[in-house]
């Protein structure tokens, strides 16, 4: 009888145990699967959120006029102070105007924020616009703006 | 047996241990995750009604004006946007329907109605529209006599994180109304560049002669950074505008309305002048002779006043200075005041705010966007959170 009683506590104490052991693997399994099953990362939808912001304040700065005047005047001082003004306050931008043969311009550099905060960004955003010339002259330029997040 | 029922009764409680862990500890390991789900669909869902609010004429798509000149009614409005009518380019906003969200004596949309026309139950939101540079003003007067007045100004210019905007360029449009054998308004303008600090100021003494007498004084701020150009009315603290008459344009209409519950709201006032200003030109568009029935606005039958201006909607008013000839709440009788309109936003450091932003830390989600209104730079932003 004692000897009955023994096997019966063996085993129901194995059930514990098991019972423990599966339960720890189940929830190492999910916790595996949360960790991994990880949210798509947020750099697409923050590079689509930026690239809409740069054709945004370029479209804005062209229906006013502003824009061609700027690029074909060489107005370099003028047209990064628009930008400065119009991106939202954490957005730095880096500004190269090429010719249609793919050649940058030659103008100075127009950039708002330093070379390391490009560096250091995960997500850089690039829009491409083109303007296609300045009152009667056709002479397209292609504007590449790139935005970061500092 | 007792035994085999104590491992079973261990083997519930150690069971049931182990499931309310592994509840309150997963979702913690998934919290991130399920935070930057959260705040992508909260970014998706602001993206899609600020789309809607930029981009959308509304139906009709006049609503914003399609009321002419009697009370806006809200429920005839079937679809929401705020887009200019007609116009194949993007970001350009209507200034009748921007004027429907403030607060408008002709009748506003209200909050919960462009909730449901924009399908965001579950969600609240905010819409702010401000001029893309902060502009902070300062105007003293100083009269000497009653011919004379020494305005002195101020406007600091910076971005709204506060870094200073150097070479803005500040004009600083002075507006003086005249009480003399009639009552006019002059003005003249003094052209600033900022320093490096985002800083500038100036100074300007106006006269009349003979027994004319400068009255109310206001100053109007234009600050382009880059041509890109912003307006920021000021006003003297001598008269607050809205004790006077709220002012409100629709299409080529004007429409003034004497605002219940003031002080001194039943004592009758005249509209003595009218002139549109862009800064470049002024051109007058009523002279009133300041007395008897002639454009008296008065509590009772004469609360409204109204008349249509042909070709005013299309010829980029800038600003409208109305002078009127009006009691004053110190002593001195009648006097002259000057009000600055028709836009909310003028009123207000040029930001009109369309419901409170949330004030709890919760997540939201915001999405900034560059609008034109009437040739005018501003930046429009919704922040959307849960309910």
């Amino acid at each position: 009888m004692r000897k009955a009683w023994s096997a019966n506590s063996s085993k129901g104490q194995m059930r514990v145990i098991e019972a423990v052991m599966a339960a720890i693997i189940v929830i190492t399994a999910v916790a595996f699967l949360y960790a991994f099953a990880a949210t798509p990362s947020s750099q697409t939808y923050e590079t689509g959120e930026l690239e809409k912001i740069g054709h945004n304040v370029l479209h804005d700065i062209d229906e006013q006029r502003l824009l061609t005047r700027y690029v074909y005047n060489s107005e370099w001082a003028n047209i990064t102070a628009a930008l400065i003004v119009s991106v939202p306050n954490d957005v730095y931008f880096n500004l190269t105007i090429y010719d249609v043969n793919g050649n940058s311009i030659g103008h100075p550099l127009i950039q708002y924020g330093s070379s390391q905060v490009f560096a250091d960004s995960k997500a850089v955003a690039s829009v491409t616009y083109i303007v296609s010339g300045y009152q009667t002259n056709y002479n397209p330029r292609i504007l590449v703006l790139k935005l970061v997040r500092g | 047996m007792p035994g085999e029922a104590y491992d079973h009764l261990m083997a519930v409680v150690v069971l049931g241990a182990i499931f309310v862990t592994a509840v309150t500890v997963v979702p913690s390991l998934s919290y991130v995750n399920l935070f930057y789900l959260d705040q992508q669909q909260l970014r998706n869902i602001a993206l899609s009604a600020m789309k809607t609010v930029l981009f959308d004429e509304g139906y009709p798509a006049n609503w914003g004006s399609m009321s002419g000149l009697s009370q806006f009614n809200e429920n005839d409005v079937k679809r929401f946007g705020l887009a200019v009518l007609s116009d194949p380019s993007f970001y350009v906003l209507d200034q009748d329907k921007v004027q429907r969200l403030g607060n408008n004596p002709m009748g506003n949309l209200s909050y919960q109605k462009m909730k449901s026309l924009l399908g965001l139950s579950g969600y609240d939101f905010s819409i702010v529209l401000r001029p893309l540079f902060n502009v902070k003003k300062s105007v003293s007067v100083v009269r000497p006599d009653d011919s004379t007045a020494n305005i002195n100004f101020k406007a600091n210019v910076s971005r709204y994180d506060g870094q200073p905007v150097p070479n803005a360029i500040v004009w600083a449009t002075i507006i003086y109304a005249v009480d003399d054998t009639s009552y006019m308004t002059y003005s003249l303008t003094v052209k600033n560049v900022t320093d490096s600090l985002g800083r500038s100021q100036g100074s300007q003494t106006v006269s009349v002669s003979g027994n004319a007498k400068i009255k109310d004084v206001i100053v109007i701020f234009k600050v382009t950074v880059a041509d890109r150009s912003t307006i920021v009315v000021s006003s003297q603290d001598t008269n607050t505008p809205n004790d006077i008459a709220l002012i409100n344009a629709v299409g080529d209409n004007l429409v003034l309305t004497i605002p219940p519950n003031m002080p001194g709201s039943n004592d009758a006032r005249w509209i003595t002048n009218i002139q549109m200003y862009n800064f470049e030109t002024s051109v007058s568009l009523l002279n009133g002779s300041g007395t008897g029935n002639d454009n008296m606005m008065n509590y009772g039958s004469l609360n409204v006043w109204s008349q249509s201006f042909p070709g005013l909607s299309s010829s980029d008013p800038g600003v409208l200075i109305f002078t009127f000839r009006t009691e004053t709440l110190g002593p001195g009788g009648r006097t002259l005041a000057i009000l600055v309109g028709p836009y909310a936003m003028w009123g207000n450091d040029g930001v009109l705010s369309y419901n409170a932003v949330p004030v709890s830390s919760g997540a939201s989600a915001s999405v900034q966007r560059d609008v034109i209104i009437l040739g005018m730079a501003y930046v429009a932003e919704l922040r959307l959170w849960k309910t």
